[in-house]
Protein backbone atom coordinates (compact mmCIF):
# COMPACT_ATOMS: atom_id res chain seq x y z
CA UNK A 1 0.00 0.00 0.00
CA UNK A 2 0.78 3.34 -0.37
CA UNK A 3 3.67 5.01 2.04
CA UNK A 4 2.91 7.54 4.20
CA UNK A 5 4.51 10.65 3.45
CA UNK A 6 5.34 9.52 0.27
CA UNK A 7 5.27 11.99 -3.00
CA UNK A 8 4.66 8.62 -4.69
CA UNK A 9 1.00 8.02 -4.10
CA UNK A 10 -1.92 6.26 -5.54
CA UNK A 11 -3.31 9.59 -7.26
CA UNK A 12 0.70 10.09 -8.90
CA UNK A 13 0.63 6.06 -10.18
CA UNK A 14 -2.61 6.39 -11.57
CA UNK A 15 -1.58 9.36 -13.67
CA UNK A 16 1.98 7.67 -14.73
CA UNK A 17 -0.05 4.39 -15.70
CA UNK A 18 -2.09 6.76 -18.08
CA UNK A 19 1.61 7.83 -19.73
CA UNK A 20 1.85 3.99 -20.58
CA UNK A 21 -1.43 3.24 -21.38
CA UNK A 22 -2.19 0.82 -18.38
CA UNK A 23 -5.31 0.64 -16.84
CA UNK A 24 -4.92 0.35 -13.11
CA UNK A 25 -7.74 0.46 -10.62
CA UNK A 26 -7.16 2.54 -7.34
CA UNK A 27 -6.78 -0.53 -5.47
CA UNK A 28 -3.80 -1.66 -7.78
CA UNK A 29 -2.58 1.87 -7.97
CA UNK A 30 -2.01 1.97 -4.53
CA UNK A 31 -0.41 -1.19 -4.02
CA UNK A 32 2.27 -0.13 -7.03
CA UNK A 33 2.74 3.01 -5.09
CA UNK A 34 3.65 1.04 -2.19
CA UNK A 35 6.42 -1.01 -4.18
CA UNK A 36 7.62 2.36 -6.47
CA UNK A 37 8.23 4.41 -3.11
CA UNK A 38 10.44 1.30 -1.94
CA UNK A 39 12.40 1.51 -4.97
CA UNK A 40 11.99 4.75 -6.71
CA UNK A 41 14.01 6.38 -3.75
CA UNK A 42 17.15 4.44 -4.59
CA UNK A 43 17.24 4.55 -8.33
CA UNK A 44 17.28 8.43 -7.74
CA UNK A 45 20.03 8.37 -5.97
CA UNK A 46 21.75 5.91 -8.43
CA UNK A 47 20.84 8.48 -10.86
CA UNK A 48 22.22 11.27 -9.16
CA UNK A 49 25.87 9.33 -8.85
CA UNK A 50 25.55 8.72 -12.52
CA UNK A 51 25.40 12.00 -13.50
CA UNK A 52 28.72 12.81 -12.01
CA UNK A 53 31.16 14.89 -14.63
CA UNK A 54 34.25 11.76 -13.69
CA UNK A 55 31.74 9.79 -15.83
CA UNK A 56 30.42 11.53 -18.83
CA UNK A 57 32.11 9.21 -21.28
CA UNK A 58 30.23 6.03 -19.77
CA UNK A 59 27.69 4.52 -22.46
CA UNK A 60 24.94 2.30 -20.86
CA UNK A 61 25.10 -1.60 -21.83
CA UNK A 62 22.97 -2.10 -24.01
CA UNK A 63 24.66 -0.05 -27.27
CA UNK A 64 25.59 -1.94 -29.48
CA UNK A 65 29.66 -2.67 -29.92
CA UNK A 66 30.66 -3.96 -33.05
CA UNK A 67 33.78 -4.78 -31.90
CA UNK A 68 37.15 -3.50 -33.57
CA UNK A 69 37.41 -1.70 -37.00
CA UNK A 70 38.68 -3.85 -39.91
CA UNK A 71 42.21 -4.26 -39.89
CA UNK A 72 42.66 -3.13 -36.46
CA UNK A 73 43.06 -6.46 -34.45
CA UNK A 74 42.65 -4.85 -30.71
CA UNK A 75 40.49 -2.10 -31.36
CA UNK A 76 42.98 -0.08 -30.05
CA UNK A 77 42.66 2.64 -33.01
CA UNK A 78 38.93 2.57 -32.45
CA UNK A 79 39.33 3.13 -28.27
CA UNK A 80 42.39 6.03 -29.31
CA UNK A 81 40.11 8.54 -32.24
CA UNK A 82 36.45 7.41 -30.71
CA UNK A 83 35.11 6.25 -33.74
CA UNK B 1 19.48 -52.62 -8.31
CA UNK B 2 17.54 -50.70 -5.82
CA UNK B 3 16.28 -47.04 -7.02
CA UNK B 4 19.00 -45.18 -4.25
CA UNK B 5 21.51 -47.29 -5.38
CA UNK B 6 20.56 -46.25 -9.33
CA UNK B 7 19.93 -42.82 -8.70
CA UNK B 8 22.58 -41.53 -5.77
CA UNK B 9 25.68 -41.60 -8.30
CA UNK B 10 26.15 -38.72 -10.15
CA UNK B 11 25.54 -38.01 -13.60
CA UNK B 12 29.27 -38.27 -14.86
CA UNK B 13 29.23 -41.92 -12.80
CA UNK B 14 26.02 -42.42 -14.16
CA UNK B 15 27.31 -41.85 -17.69
CA UNK B 16 30.02 -43.81 -17.41
CA UNK B 17 27.99 -46.99 -15.83
CA UNK B 18 25.91 -46.70 -18.58
CA UNK B 19 28.36 -46.18 -21.03
CA UNK B 20 29.88 -49.49 -19.27
CA UNK B 21 26.76 -51.00 -20.00
CA UNK B 22 26.44 -51.85 -16.10
CA UNK B 23 23.38 -49.88 -15.79
CA UNK B 24 20.25 -49.65 -18.30
CA UNK B 25 18.87 -46.47 -19.44
CA UNK B 26 15.57 -47.82 -19.06
CA UNK B 27 16.47 -48.97 -14.83
CA UNK B 28 17.53 -45.12 -14.50
CA UNK B 29 14.20 -43.12 -16.56
CA UNK B 30 12.14 -46.26 -14.17
CA UNK B 31 13.48 -45.25 -10.97
CA UNK B 32 13.65 -41.39 -11.94
CA UNK B 33 9.68 -41.64 -12.47
CA UNK B 34 9.27 -43.39 -9.06
CA UNK B 35 11.03 -40.85 -7.32
CA UNK B 36 9.52 -38.30 -8.77
CA UNK B 37 5.98 -39.60 -7.82
CA UNK B 38 7.78 -40.12 -4.48
CA UNK B 39 8.36 -36.43 -4.45
CA UNK B 40 5.16 -35.11 -5.46
CA UNK B 41 4.28 -33.08 -2.14
CA UNK B 42 7.15 -30.79 -3.52
CA UNK B 43 5.43 -29.29 -6.51
CA UNK B 44 9.00 -29.49 -8.01
CA UNK B 45 7.16 -30.76 -11.53
CA UNK B 46 4.96 -29.29 -13.92
CA UNK B 47 5.31 -32.20 -16.68
CA UNK B 48 6.75 -35.42 -15.90
CA UNK B 49 7.70 -36.88 -19.55
CA UNK B 50 7.44 -40.65 -18.63
CA UNK B 51 6.44 -42.22 -21.93
CA UNK B 52 9.12 -40.29 -24.40
CA UNK B 53 11.43 -40.67 -22.22
CA UNK B 54 11.05 -44.21 -21.89
CA UNK B 55 10.92 -45.04 -25.31
CA UNK B 56 14.38 -42.57 -25.69
CA UNK B 57 15.89 -44.77 -22.96
CA UNK B 58 14.66 -48.28 -24.71
CA UNK B 59 16.66 -46.98 -28.15
CA UNK B 60 19.39 -45.87 -25.77
CA UNK B 61 19.72 -49.05 -24.42
CA UNK B 62 19.93 -50.21 -27.83
CA UNK B 63 22.11 -48.13 -29.33
CA UNK B 64 24.63 -48.63 -26.43
CA UNK B 65 24.51 -52.46 -27.07
CA UNK B 66 25.19 -51.83 -30.58
CA UNK B 67 28.65 -50.21 -29.26
CA UNK B 68 27.04 -46.43 -30.57
CA UNK B 69 27.31 -43.73 -27.58
CA UNK B 70 25.54 -40.34 -28.88
CA UNK B 71 27.26 -38.39 -26.11
CA UNK B 72 28.80 -37.91 -22.58
CA UNK B 73 25.54 -38.08 -21.40
CA UNK B 74 24.32 -40.74 -23.61
CA UNK B 75 21.33 -42.76 -21.44
CA UNK B 76 21.43 -40.15 -18.40
CA UNK B 77 18.07 -38.57 -17.46
CA UNK B 78 18.23 -34.89 -16.60
CA UNK B 79 15.16 -32.21 -16.53
CA UNK B 80 14.70 -28.46 -17.78
CA UNK B 81 12.75 -25.67 -16.48
CA UNK B 82 9.49 -25.14 -17.45
CA UNK B 83 10.57 -22.04 -19.31
CA UNK B 84 12.78 -23.52 -21.74
CA UNK B 85 11.58 -24.88 -24.79
CA UNK B 86 10.75 -29.05 -26.04
CA UNK B 87 9.36 -29.37 -29.45
CA UNK B 88 5.31 -30.16 -28.69
CA UNK B 89 5.34 -30.51 -25.27
CA UNK B 90 4.09 -27.93 -22.31
CA UNK B 91 6.40 -24.89 -21.95
CA UNK B 92 4.56 -22.55 -19.39
CA UNK B 93 7.14 -20.53 -18.27
CA UNK B 94 5.12 -22.03 -14.34
CA UNK B 95 2.20 -19.67 -16.12
CA UNK B 96 -1.34 -19.49 -16.81
CA UNK B 97 -1.02 -17.41 -19.72
CA UNK B 98 1.39 -20.17 -21.25
CA UNK B 99 -0.48 -23.06 -20.12
CA UNK B 100 -1.30 -24.40 -23.56
CA UNK B 101 1.87 -23.61 -25.01
CA UNK B 102 4.01 -26.20 -26.46
CA UNK B 103 6.87 -24.84 -28.73
CA UNK B 104 7.17 -26.07 -32.43
CA UNK B 105 10.75 -26.53 -31.74
CA UNK B 106 13.80 -27.45 -28.84
CA UNK B 107 15.23 -24.78 -27.46
CA UNK B 108 19.21 -25.05 -28.40
CA UNK B 109 20.17 -26.15 -25.00
CA UNK B 110 17.60 -28.60 -25.31
CA UNK B 111 18.67 -29.74 -28.93
CA UNK B 112 22.36 -29.87 -27.50
CA UNK B 113 21.26 -32.06 -24.54
CA UNK B 114 19.78 -34.41 -26.84
CA UNK B 115 22.76 -34.47 -29.12
CA UNK B 116 25.17 -35.47 -26.20
CA UNK B 117 22.45 -38.00 -25.32
CA UNK B 118 20.44 -37.57 -22.35
CA UNK B 119 17.36 -37.76 -21.80
CA UNK B 120 14.14 -35.95 -21.19
CA UNK B 121 12.37 -37.01 -17.66
CA UNK B 122 10.40 -33.84 -16.57
CA UNK B 123 9.79 -29.99 -16.98
CA UNK B 124 10.78 -28.31 -13.91
CA UNK B 125 8.27 -25.99 -11.87
CA UNK B 126 9.49 -22.33 -10.59
CA UNK B 127 8.23 -19.25 -9.74
CA UNK B 128 5.74 -17.40 -12.54
CA UNK B 129 7.91 -16.44 -15.25
CA UNK B 130 11.34 -16.28 -13.71
CA UNK B 131 10.39 -13.02 -11.89
CA UNK B 132 10.62 -14.04 -8.57
CA UNK B 133 13.09 -15.80 -6.01
CA UNK B 134 11.36 -18.44 -4.31
CA UNK B 135 9.17 -20.13 -6.42
CA UNK B 136 5.87 -19.66 -4.34
CA UNK B 137 3.74 -20.62 -7.79
CA UNK B 138 0.09 -19.81 -7.45
CA UNK B 139 -0.77 -22.13 -10.44
CA UNK B 140 1.39 -25.32 -9.86
CA UNK B 141 1.72 -25.18 -6.48
CA UNK B 142 4.66 -23.55 -4.55
CA UNK B 143 7.56 -25.41 -4.84
CA UNK B 144 8.38 -26.80 -1.61
CA UNK B 145 12.04 -27.05 -0.02
CA UNK B 146 13.39 -30.61 0.53
CA UNK B 147 15.07 -30.09 3.21
CA UNK B 148 12.45 -28.92 5.31
CA UNK B 149 8.89 -28.73 3.55
CA UNK B 150 7.70 -25.91 5.51
CA UNK B 151 10.18 -23.26 3.48
CA UNK B 152 11.19 -22.11 0.44
CA UNK B 153 13.86 -23.61 -1.84
CA UNK B 154 14.86 -20.10 -3.56
CA UNK B 155 13.86 -19.57 -6.90
CA UNK B 156 13.31 -18.96 -10.12
CA UNK B 157 14.46 -22.52 -11.01
CA UNK B 158 13.27 -24.17 -7.59
CA UNK B 159 11.76 -26.86 -8.68
CA UNK B 160 15.00 -27.91 -11.06
CA UNK B 161 17.09 -27.53 -7.48
CA UNK B 162 14.83 -29.39 -5.66
CA UNK B 163 14.38 -32.26 -8.85
CA UNK B 164 18.27 -32.08 -8.19
CA UNK B 165 18.44 -32.70 -4.54
CA UNK B 166 15.92 -35.13 -4.64
CA UNK B 167 17.94 -37.32 -6.89
CA UNK B 168 15.16 -37.29 -9.06
CA UNK B 169 17.07 -36.71 -11.85
CA UNK B 170 21.05 -36.13 -12.67
CA UNK B 171 21.23 -32.28 -13.29
CA UNK B 172 19.15 -29.71 -14.06
CA UNK B 173 18.94 -26.87 -16.66
CA UNK B 174 17.82 -23.59 -14.99
CA UNK B 175 17.72 -19.92 -16.52
CA UNK B 176 19.59 -17.32 -13.87
CA UNK B 177 18.96 -13.62 -14.77
CA UNK B 178 19.11 -11.97 -11.32
CA UNK B 179 19.89 -15.56 -9.31
CA UNK B 180 17.41 -18.04 -10.25
CA UNK B 181 20.00 -20.71 -10.80
CA UNK B 182 22.50 -19.86 -7.71
CA UNK B 183 19.59 -18.90 -5.05
CA UNK B 184 17.89 -22.74 -5.21
CA UNK B 185 21.22 -24.12 -5.67
CA UNK B 186 22.32 -22.78 -2.75
CA UNK B 187 18.85 -23.08 -0.32
CA UNK B 188 18.88 -26.74 -1.43
CA UNK B 189 22.55 -27.93 -1.37
CA UNK B 190 23.41 -28.59 -4.92
CA UNK B 191 25.77 -26.91 -7.26
CA UNK B 192 24.81 -23.97 -10.06
CA UNK B 193 26.63 -22.27 -12.61
CA UNK B 194 25.29 -19.30 -14.24
CA UNK B 195 27.66 -18.72 -17.31
CA UNK B 196 29.33 -15.25 -18.96
CA UNK B 197 26.43 -13.93 -20.86
CA UNK B 198 26.20 -15.16 -24.12
CA UNK B 199 28.32 -18.54 -23.36
CA UNK B 200 25.13 -20.12 -23.71
CA UNK B 201 22.22 -19.80 -25.90
CA UNK B 202 18.80 -18.27 -24.78
CA UNK B 203 17.05 -19.48 -28.25
CA UNK B 204 14.20 -20.86 -27.16
CA UNK B 205 13.95 -19.94 -23.76
CA UNK B 206 10.91 -17.71 -22.88
CA UNK B 207 12.85 -14.24 -21.85
CA UNK B 208 12.45 -12.59 -18.60
CA UNK B 209 15.23 -9.81 -18.67
CA UNK B 210 16.99 -9.68 -22.09
CA UNK B 211 20.23 -7.74 -21.01
CA UNK B 212 20.43 -10.31 -18.12
CA UNK B 213 19.25 -13.76 -19.17
CA UNK B 214 21.54 -17.11 -19.08
CA UNK B 215 20.56 -20.91 -18.79
CA UNK B 216 23.17 -23.04 -16.90
CA UNK B 217 23.43 -26.35 -15.37
CA UNK B 218 22.29 -27.20 -11.60
CA UNK B 219 24.13 -30.61 -10.83
CA UNK B 220 25.29 -32.82 -7.42
CA UNK B 221 28.88 -31.51 -8.44
CA UNK B 222 31.52 -29.57 -10.07
CA UNK B 223 32.16 -32.19 -11.79
CA UNK B 224 28.05 -32.94 -13.34
CA UNK B 225 28.26 -28.93 -13.97
CA UNK B 226 31.10 -28.88 -16.06
CA UNK B 227 30.34 -32.35 -18.05
CA UNK B 228 26.72 -30.18 -18.33
CA UNK B 229 27.87 -27.01 -19.62
CA UNK B 230 30.73 -28.53 -22.55
CA UNK B 231 27.61 -29.42 -23.86
CA UNK B 232 26.12 -26.39 -23.58
CA UNK B 233 28.85 -23.80 -24.03
CA UNK B 234 29.19 -22.16 -27.51
CA UNK B 235 28.04 -19.86 -30.48
CA UNK B 236 24.56 -20.10 -31.71
CA UNK B 237 23.27 -18.19 -34.83
CA UNK B 238 20.06 -18.69 -33.68
CA UNK B 239 20.88 -16.06 -30.59
CA UNK B 240 22.01 -12.37 -31.18
CA UNK B 241 23.31 -12.39 -27.98
CA UNK B 242 25.37 -15.54 -28.29
CA UNK B 243 28.92 -14.78 -28.54
CA UNK B 244 30.82 -16.37 -31.68
CA UNK B 245 33.34 -18.49 -28.93
CA UNK B 246 33.73 -21.97 -30.01
CA UNK B 247 32.70 -24.84 -27.13
CA UNK B 248 35.29 -26.12 -24.67
CA UNK B 249 36.23 -29.16 -22.42
CA UNK B 250 35.25 -28.11 -18.76
CA UNK B 251 36.42 -30.96 -17.51
CA UNK B 252 39.56 -30.12 -18.41
CA UNK B 253 41.08 -28.40 -15.36
CA UNK B 254 39.05 -30.01 -12.72
CA UNK B 255 42.13 -32.23 -11.35
CA UNK B 256 44.70 -29.31 -11.14
CA UNK B 257 44.21 -28.45 -7.73
CA UNK B 258 44.11 -24.26 -6.26
CA UNK B 259 47.51 -24.10 -5.75
CA UNK B 260 48.57 -20.32 -5.92
CA UNK B 261 44.53 -19.54 -6.94
CA UNK B 262 43.45 -15.84 -5.57
CA UNK B 263 40.44 -15.02 -3.87
CA UNK B 264 39.40 -11.96 -3.79
CA UNK B 265 37.37 -11.03 -0.21
CA UNK B 266 35.26 -7.72 -1.56
CA UNK B 267 35.46 -4.96 1.45
CA UNK B 268 32.34 -3.90 3.29
CA UNK B 269 30.56 -6.65 1.01
CA UNK B 270 31.48 -10.41 0.53
CA UNK B 271 30.74 -10.86 3.81
CA UNK B 272 28.83 -7.77 5.51
CA UNK B 273 25.15 -7.67 6.51
CA UNK B 274 24.71 -11.75 6.30
CA UNK B 275 23.07 -14.29 9.17
CA UNK B 276 26.15 -15.68 11.21
CA UNK B 277 25.90 -18.89 10.35
CA UNK B 278 26.11 -18.26 6.87
CA UNK B 279 29.09 -15.77 7.55
CA UNK B 280 30.54 -19.10 9.56
CA UNK B 281 30.04 -21.42 7.03
CA UNK B 282 31.43 -19.15 4.30
CA UNK B 283 34.49 -18.24 6.16
CA UNK B 284 35.02 -22.05 6.92
CA UNK B 285 35.17 -22.39 3.63
CA UNK B 286 37.63 -20.28 2.78
CA UNK B 287 39.97 -21.87 5.56
CA UNK B 288 39.66 -25.12 3.49
CA UNK B 289 40.52 -23.22 0.28
CA UNK B 290 43.43 -21.98 1.82
CA UNK B 291 44.28 -25.51 3.39
CA UNK B 292 44.29 -26.33 -0.24
CA UNK B 293 46.44 -23.78 -1.84
CA UNK B 294 44.41 -20.42 -2.03
CA UNK B 295 44.83 -17.12 -1.08
CA UNK B 296 42.88 -14.23 -0.14
CA UNK B 297 43.55 -11.28 -1.03
CA UNK B 298 41.37 -8.17 0.07
CA UNK B 299 40.07 -5.78 -2.86
CA UNK B 300 37.44 -3.02 -3.70
CA UNK B 301 34.43 -2.05 -5.51
CA UNK B 302 33.79 1.59 -5.10
CA UNK B 303 30.77 1.96 -6.47
CA UNK B 304 29.13 -1.44 -5.38
CA UNK B 305 26.73 -0.16 -3.13
CA UNK B 306 24.28 0.63 -6.11
CA UNK B 307 23.92 -2.37 -7.31
CA UNK B 308 20.61 -3.55 -6.03
CA UNK B 309 18.93 -0.73 -7.01
CA UNK B 310 20.19 -1.34 -10.48
CA UNK B 311 19.23 -5.34 -10.36
CA UNK B 312 15.58 -3.84 -9.46
CA UNK B 313 15.72 -1.15 -12.01
CA UNK B 314 16.98 -3.42 -15.00
CA UNK B 315 15.10 -6.56 -13.71
CA UNK B 316 11.61 -4.58 -13.28
CA UNK B 317 11.68 -2.43 -16.90
CA UNK B 318 12.89 -5.07 -18.98
CA UNK B 319 10.01 -7.77 -18.05
CA UNK B 320 7.36 -4.91 -17.95
CA UNK B 321 8.12 -4.24 -21.31
CA UNK B 322 7.63 -8.32 -22.61
CA UNK B 323 4.63 -8.50 -20.77
CA UNK B 324 3.71 -5.52 -21.91
CA UNK B 325 0.56 -6.81 -24.52
CA UNK B 326 -0.51 -10.13 -21.71
CA UNK B 327 -0.65 -7.27 -18.78
CA UNK B 328 -3.14 -5.41 -20.94
CA UNK B 329 -5.50 -8.36 -22.32
CA UNK B 330 -4.99 -10.78 -19.73
CA UNK B 331 -3.87 -9.04 -16.19
CA UNK B 332 -5.94 -10.95 -14.10
CA UNK B 333 -4.03 -14.33 -15.26
CA UNK B 334 -1.16 -13.50 -13.37
CA UNK B 335 -0.39 -14.40 -9.85
CA UNK B 336 -0.30 -11.32 -7.59
CA UNK B 337 2.89 -10.98 -6.65
CA UNK B 338 4.67 -11.12 -10.79
CA UNK B 339 1.28 -9.12 -11.75
CA UNK B 340 2.72 -5.86 -8.91
CA UNK B 341 5.74 -6.50 -10.43
CA UNK B 342 5.17 -6.11 -13.67
CA UNK B 343 3.11 -2.96 -13.08
CA UNK B 344 5.38 -1.15 -10.95
CA UNK B 345 7.69 -1.67 -13.73
CA UNK B 346 5.95 -0.31 -16.65
CA UNK B 347 6.33 3.07 -14.61
CA UNK B 348 10.18 3.46 -13.95
CA UNK B 349 11.83 6.39 -16.41
CA UNK B 350 13.89 5.65 -19.13
CA UNK B 351 16.27 7.74 -17.93
CA UNK B 352 16.52 5.77 -15.01
CA UNK B 353 16.64 2.35 -16.64
CA UNK B 354 19.55 3.70 -18.51
CA UNK B 355 21.10 5.35 -15.71
CA UNK B 356 20.77 1.67 -14.04
CA UNK B 357 22.51 0.54 -17.65
CA UNK B 358 25.25 3.14 -17.44
CA UNK B 359 26.17 1.70 -13.52
CA UNK B 360 25.97 -1.80 -15.02
CA UNK B 361 29.04 -0.85 -16.99
CA UNK B 362 30.51 1.16 -14.70
CA UNK B 363 30.14 -1.86 -12.11
CA UNK B 364 31.81 -3.67 -14.65
CA UNK B 365 35.22 -1.69 -15.35
CA UNK B 366 35.39 -1.77 -11.50
CA UNK B 367 34.68 -5.47 -10.69
CA UNK B 368 37.07 -5.98 -13.29
CA UNK B 369 40.10 -4.26 -12.29
CA UNK B 370 39.06 -5.99 -8.75
CA UNK B 371 40.05 -8.99 -10.25
CA UNK B 372 43.34 -7.73 -12.15
CA UNK B 373 44.25 -8.82 -8.66
CA UNK B 374 42.56 -12.27 -8.14
CA UNK B 375 41.25 -14.73 -10.05
CA UNK B 376 38.02 -14.82 -8.17
CA UNK B 377 35.54 -13.13 -5.96
CA UNK B 378 34.40 -14.73 -3.12
CA UNK B 379 30.88 -14.44 -1.08
CA UNK B 380 27.73 -16.35 0.00
CA UNK B 381 25.03 -17.01 -2.71
CA UNK B 382 22.66 -15.36 -0.07
CA UNK B 383 22.70 -13.72 3.35
CA UNK B 384 20.24 -16.34 4.68
CA UNK B 385 18.71 -19.45 4.87
CA UNK B 386 15.69 -20.61 3.71
CA UNK B 387 12.75 -19.11 4.91
CA UNK B 388 9.11 -20.24 5.66
CA UNK B 389 6.85 -20.77 2.89
CA UNK B 390 5.19 -17.56 1.67
CA UNK B 391 7.16 -14.99 3.88
CA UNK B 392 7.32 -11.80 1.53
CA UNK B 393 10.47 -10.56 4.13
CA UNK B 394 13.38 -11.79 6.11
CA UNK B 395 15.40 -10.81 8.83
CA UNK B 396 19.11 -11.01 7.95
CA UNK B 397 19.25 -9.28 11.35
CA UNK B 398 17.13 -9.24 14.47
CA UNK B 399 14.64 -7.67 14.64
CA UNK B 400 14.81 -5.70 11.22
CA UNK B 401 12.66 -7.45 8.34
CA UNK B 402 13.52 -6.34 4.79
CA UNK B 403 11.87 -6.62 1.57
CA UNK B 404 12.67 -10.44 0.31
CA UNK B 405 13.65 -9.42 -3.50
CA UNK B 406 16.01 -7.19 -2.29
CA UNK B 407 17.50 -9.20 0.08
CA UNK B 408 17.54 -12.29 -1.64
CA UNK B 409 19.43 -10.84 -4.35
CA UNK B 410 22.08 -8.04 -1.95
CA UNK B 411 24.98 -10.86 -3.83
CA UNK B 412 23.85 -12.44 -6.58
CA UNK B 413 22.71 -8.93 -8.58
CA UNK B 414 26.93 -8.87 -9.24
CA UNK B 415 27.49 -11.13 -11.47
CA UNK B 416 23.99 -10.59 -13.38
CA UNK B 417 24.38 -6.80 -13.47
CA UNK B 418 28.25 -7.19 -14.58
CA UNK B 419 27.70 -10.13 -17.45
CA UNK B 420 30.92 -12.48 -15.27
CA UNK B 421 30.07 -15.92 -14.46
CA UNK B 422 29.52 -17.70 -11.28
CA UNK B 423 28.82 -20.61 -9.45
CA UNK B 424 27.40 -21.56 -6.28
CA UNK B 425 28.66 -24.24 -4.32
CA UNK B 426 27.37 -26.21 -0.86
CA UNK B 427 29.52 -24.68 1.64
CA UNK B 428 27.55 -26.13 4.89
CA UNK B 429 24.39 -26.23 7.34
CA UNK B 430 22.90 -23.99 9.65
CA UNK B 431 21.75 -24.83 13.01
CA UNK B 432 18.12 -26.71 11.64
CA UNK B 433 20.00 -28.27 9.08
CA UNK B 434 19.83 -26.15 6.08
CA UNK B 435 21.86 -25.55 3.42
CA UNK B 436 24.28 -23.00 2.50
CA UNK B 437 25.91 -21.65 -0.29
CA UNK B 438 29.12 -19.83 -1.58
CA UNK B 439 29.21 -17.77 -4.87
CA UNK B 440 32.48 -17.67 -6.62
CA UNK B 441 32.37 -14.99 -9.21
CA UNK B 442 35.22 -15.05 -12.18
CA UNK B 443 36.46 -13.74 -15.37
CA UNK B 444 34.53 -13.53 -18.33
CA UNK B 445 34.50 -16.92 -19.79
CA UNK B 446 36.43 -18.21 -16.99
CA UNK B 447 33.98 -20.60 -16.12
CA UNK B 448 36.93 -23.73 -15.83
CA UNK B 449 38.42 -21.62 -13.35
CA UNK B 450 34.74 -21.65 -11.06
CA UNK B 451 34.28 -25.10 -11.72
CA UNK B 452 38.10 -25.90 -10.67
CA UNK B 453 37.97 -24.35 -7.49
CA UNK B 454 34.33 -25.71 -7.19
CA UNK B 455 36.04 -29.17 -7.50
CA UNK B 456 38.90 -29.12 -5.50
CA UNK B 457 36.69 -27.74 -2.45
CA UNK B 458 34.17 -30.56 -3.13
CA UNK B 459 37.44 -33.20 -3.15
CA UNK B 460 38.09 -31.92 0.52
CA UNK B 461 34.40 -31.50 1.74
CA UNK B 462 31.48 -33.66 1.60
CA UNK B 463 28.38 -30.84 1.76
CA UNK B 464 27.39 -31.65 -1.91
CA UNK B 465 26.91 -35.55 -0.84
CA UNK B 466 24.49 -35.14 1.88
CA UNK B 467 21.12 -35.84 1.08
CA UNK B 468 17.73 -34.01 2.19
CA UNK B 469 15.64 -35.94 4.54
CA UNK B 470 12.61 -36.32 2.08
CA UNK B 471 14.50 -39.05 0.19
CA UNK B 472 15.27 -42.25 1.67
CA UNK B 473 16.89 -45.20 0.77
CA UNK B 474 13.97 -47.49 -1.53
Amino acid sequence: MSTPGSPITQQSVQAAAVLADLRLSEERAAAVAGLLAAWVPAANVLSTRMQSSDLDGLMPAVVFTQGPAAGDGDGETSRRTGS
Amino acid sequence: MSDHELLEHSLTETAELVATRQVSPVELVQASVRRIQSIGNTNAYISVLADEALEVAKASEIMIAAGHRLGPLHGVPVALKDNIGVQGQPTTAGSKILEHHRPAADATVTRRLRSAGAILIGKTNMHEFAWGGTSANPHYGFVTNPWDTSRMPGGSSGGSGVAVATRSCFAALGTDTGGSIRLPSALNGITGLRPTIGRVSNAGVIPLAWSMDTVGPMARTAADCAAMFSTLAGFDPDDAGSVDRSGEDYARDLELGIDGIRIGVIDGYSLHHVQPSVEKAVREALEALIAAGARTVDVAIADIEGNISAQLTVEAAEPSTYHQRWLRERPQDYGDDVRLLLEAGELLLATQYLQAQRYRALLRRQTLGALSGADVLVCPTLPFTATALGEVSVEIDPGAPEDMLSAIMQFTGLPSLTGLPAISVPCGFDDAGLPIGMQLIGKPFAEATLLRIAAAFQQRTGFHTRVPPLVTPS
